[in-house]
């Protein structure tokens, strides 16, 4: 049996590189100003001039994607740094030292795990001025409590281990054990769950623009743009297609390489049955 | 009764040969043993018998079995399942991971009875009561009500055996059953193990690396060495004159309190899962030239067999 | 049994009081007069006069806060300030086509998921396994408005086939009406949901068929069948339960898009429009009571954890 292990990985990973040099290079790959508007040409369908049509005011469509990658990688990524960081180090604090600390970060988590992220983010942006600072904080902010959940796993499993112990035993100090023994040994599955929070992050922002009530027009952005394409849907079936596909693409990137590392980190995905069956 | 022909498996993916042509039998109410050291494709001898391998080795051989005639990689899972549980019981090494946690040991031992032999839940429950009580579960009808976290390693094993001999196997193959045991209790198995399978008229295939558990049960040995069936003998023979470098090696590794530990055991190397030439050859201290080559299996007496170019 | 069960009501209550101190503090941090805030939207002047009279006479913030408890605990959620009626009235009036759209939605992604999750780990590596895997990180990745918005291209403008919005024609319609109108909002919540649940029961039942007591049953005879419903999916159950409880914000953020596109009279176009509008009673009543029900479910996921797991019920 061949192992196919990795495409997954490589795939995701080729993906990713190139929506960030779309993203990064915008001004390059786009070949209209995003907010030109032409009367002449609204609502053209995807021809030579215009790859992916234009929208209601004559906007091209395929430049606005272009640029509405910035705004989707950095949201995504933004936010995926606050909830990790956030998560991390509540998670790890919890499940090093248990008892009391463990007890109010794990009810914390629970609190903001019972709500569902898109309707607090709803609320909160409707309620504030949406801006993107707000978004990414949002997204960030109620993103933590599964990254914090399983570091704190994690680290309870790795401190049982003897060589926390055997660290222990030869002086370092509780903050050196957590950060030079443990959280090291953690590192594979925060990397795991942060590719996991860009493509959520990515999308309660599209989901967020869709309504509304994420980054304001008239700065492109995937979701504020399939807002927009809504009503013509009957007319122009390019207008919402190509945004969304972008999204689609994006968030599909980011779940191939976790699902990659995954399979790397954990090899009883993969061909676990056979390593165990020969085990014995 | 139990006849294996040619049995040889191996794992391309990880270049390994478990079993290279392996073939011996097992008469009726025989106790045989098969001995080697971890790797030595013991346990995969097991699971090919109840065809169990695993889906990715690619196994080749035939076993004969009561009338019964099975081509590894040809006979289907349910060609199998006709012997598996009823005519053929299995108990392996660590039951403390091989009972179902969520049901309770009694039902796992009387679902075997209304499985294959159709038996009502009334007649299945005492049958196991029964089970329980000649196995030293007491007080059974408690016992059977617990669930496995709620028993001690032995009395799990002692449910195992319980589930694979309820239908009255005519053979029992039993994989390291007490290596995961503490050892006051590994005696207490195995005098069961023998008692039941005298007292049924089993035959009992007994797989270990303890040479001292093979010694009080079997009667005839066969020896393991990366794959290859090096030596078969009657027990006694085996430990007073063994014939094969390996089995010799075999039993100067057990700690004895009248000897010095004099002999230094070589480690398994890389290199010592070849695919030609003897198995034990790059561990060997009697290794010649010859034995790049692959020795034939030589009979010597009756009943007893040896791999090796050098015998003497 | 008892003192794990009274643990795990505690840390509910602890939950839920936390979630009224959160929904509470943010809505009260919100700036302006709500009036102010948007004053092109279609809040009820008088409705909004009341509210921030009855706010004044209770007093100071934590007063407010105590009061405002005290009401919840009596069933008084406040009166929505668009419609000047009480919330609770509004929202039963909605949770019926709610309801009928997601309760068939999670009963059918869950059930898909758990035969398909069962049926490829069993089949692990080959052809449906490597398609069921690709398609359900795809089916992942779907942005839930976009995927409403091409079905609702293709089978309502492209081939006119289905409805596109509403739930039934006309007020009188038949119930098959209502079926046909409930067809793509119910595909568009199930092609979410089941690509979540579907992940979640191949791991799980791959991580059984690991277990040797799987091998040591198929030793004993029993049929693969037989293995898969008395071994693999009650052993299984217990991460699949665990996910469940803990989908159902998803599910709800999934009824309330699905809802939102293709205009479903339920609770979810409501909290949007309600939210929109800044209409705090009802923003603080639904937060509140869509967290108090996820709670509630993952409490009842620990109950059921008891009924399934023995080591849980008895101490060795």
């Amino acid at each position: 049996m061949v192992r196919r292990q990795g495409v997954e990985l490589y795939l995701g990973i080729s993906l990713i590189i190139f929506l960030t040099v779309f993203a990064v290079l915008s001004p390059l790959f786009a070949n209209y100003d995003p907010h030109q508007t032409d009367a002449e040409r609204w609502l053209q369908s995807p021809g030579k001039e215009h790859f992916f049509g234009t929208d209601r005011l004559g906007r091209d469509i395929y430049s606005r994607v272009v640029y509405g990658a910035r705004v989707s990688l950095a949201v995504g990524i933004l936010a995926m740094l606050l909830s990790i960081t956030v998560g991390t180090a509540l998670g790890a604090l919890a499940g090093y030292f248990g008892g009391f600390a463990d007890q109010l970060i794990m009810r914390l988590t629970d609190i903001v795990l019972v709500y569902p992220t898109m309707l607090l983010a709803l609320t909160l942006v409707a309620i504030f001025e949406p801006a993107i600072w707000l978004v990414v904080l949002v997204i960030g902010g109620t993103g933590w409590p599964a990254v914090a959940r399983l570091v704190r796993g994690e680290i309870m499993r790795l401190k049982n281990l003897e060589f926390a112990a055997a660290a222990r035993m030869l002086g370092a100090s509780h903050r050196r054990v957590l950060l030079v023994h443990l959280l090291p040994n953690a590192l594979g599955q925060i990397v795991v769950a942060a590719t996991v929070a860009v493509p959520a992050a990515i999308m309660t922002e599209a989901g967020l623009g869709y309504f509304g009530l994420g980054i304001q027009p008239p700065i492109p952005t995937w979701g504020n743009m399939l807002r927009e394409a809504q009503n013509y849907i009957r007319h122009a079936w390019w207008y919402a297609t190509f945004p969304g596909a972008a999204i689609f693409l994006t968030v599909f990137a980011f779940h191939l390489t976790g699902e990659g590392l995954r399979q790397r980190l954990d090899p009883k995905s993969q061909s676990g049955r056979e390593r165990r069956a020969y085990d014995h | 009764m139990l006849t294996i022909t040619d049995l040889s498996v191996a794992f391309p993916a990880s270049c390994v040969q478990a079993l290279s042509e392996v073939s011996f039998f097992v008469a009726p109410g025989e106790t045989v043993g098969i001995v080697g050291e971890s790797g030595s494709g013991k346990s995969m001898t097991a699971l090919a018998i109840a065809g169990l391998l695993p889906p990715v080795a690619k196994a080749s051989g035939e076993i004969r079995f009561w009338g019964r005639r099975f081509v590894i990689g040809v006979s289907s899972d349910s060609d199998w399942r006709a012997i598996r549980g009823v005519e053929l019981g299995v108990v392996f090494q660590d039951p403390s991971i091989g009972l179902n946690p969520l049901l309770s040991v009694g039902s796992q031992v009387s679902e075997v009875l209304r499985f294959h032999l159709r038996k009502s839940k009334l007649e299945a429950e005492k049958e196991t009561v029964r089970l329980f009580n000649l196995l030293g579960l007491y007080p059974a009808k408690v016992r059977m009500r617990q669930f496995p976290h709620q028993l001690s390693g032995g009395m799990k094993q002692r449910v195992m055996l319980a589930a694979a001999i309820c239908c009255r196997p005519r053979l029992l193959i039993a994989d390291e059953p007490t290596t995961a045991l503490d050892v006051s209790v590994q005696a207490q198995i195995l005098c069961l193990l023998k008692e039941l399978t005298a007292a049924a008229d089993t035959a009992l295939l007994l797989i270990s690396h303890d040479l001292g558990v093979i010694a009080q049960l079997a009667e005839r040995v066969l020896v393991l060495c990366a794959g290859q069936l090096v030596e078969e003998a009657a027990v006694a023979e085996l430990f007073s004159r063994p014939a094969h470098p390996y089995t010799r090696f075999l039993l100067a590794s057990v700690p004895r309190l009248d000897l010095p530990l004099a002999l230094k055991v070589p480690a398994i190397e890389d290199n010592d899962q070849l695919l030609s030439g003897c198995g034990f050859a790059s561990r060997c201290p009697e290794r010649v030239s010859k034995c790049l080559s692959n020795p034939p299996l030589i009979r010597l007496s009756h009943g007893r067999k040896v791999r090796c170019h050098n015998r003497r | 049994m008892i003192r794990i069960l009274l643990n795990r009501l505690w840390q509910t209550v602890i939950v839920l009081f936390g979630v009224t101190l959160i929904t509470f503090l943010i809505m009260h941090s919100a700036p302006g007069h709500p009036l102010q805030a948007n004053p092109e939207l279609r809040l009820d002047p008088t409705a909004v006069e009341r509210w921030l009279e009855l706010q004044e006479l209770d007093g100071p913030l934590p007063a407010q806060y105590l009061s405002w408890l005290s009401r919840l605990f009596r069933g008084d959620f406040g009166m929505s300030l668009i419609y000047n009626r009480p919330v609770l009235e509004l929202a039963l009036e909605r949770l019926p086509a709610t309801l009928f759209l997601t309760v068939p939605a999670f009963l059918l992604a869950l059930g898909l998921a758990i035969s398909c999750g069962t049926w490829a780990a069993l089949r692990q590596g080959g052809f449906g396994d490597r398609l069921l895997g690709l398609g359900s990180l795809a089916g992942l990745s779907l942005p839930s408005f976009w995927l409403g918005i091409i079905l609702m291209m293709l089978f309502s403008y492209g081939y006119p086939w289905l409805p596109a919005a509403g739930m039934r024609t006309a007020e009188d319609s038949s119930v098959l009406d209502i079926l046909i109108h409930l067809i793509l909002p119910l595909t568009m919540l199930v092609v979410g949901s089941f690509s979540y649940y579907f992940r979640y029961v191949r791991y799980a039942v791959l991580a059984v068929l690991s277990q040797d007591f799987i091998k040591i049953a198929r030793a004993r005879g029993f049929t693969e069948l037989y293995i898969v419903f008395r071994y693999v999916l009650p052993n299984a159950s217990l991460p699949i339960v665990t996910v469940a409880a803990l989908s159902l914000p998803l599910l709800f953020t999934g009824a309330l898009v699905a809802e939102y596109v293709f205009s479903w009279p339920g609770i979810g176009r409501w909290i949007i429009s309600s939210t929109l509008a800044r209409d705090y009673p009802v923003i603080m009543a639904v937060n509140l009571s869509t967290a108090a029900l996820v709670a509630l479910s993952n409490f009842l996921a620990d109950l059921l954890y008891l009924l399934i797991d023995p080591r849980l019920r008895f101490k060795a």
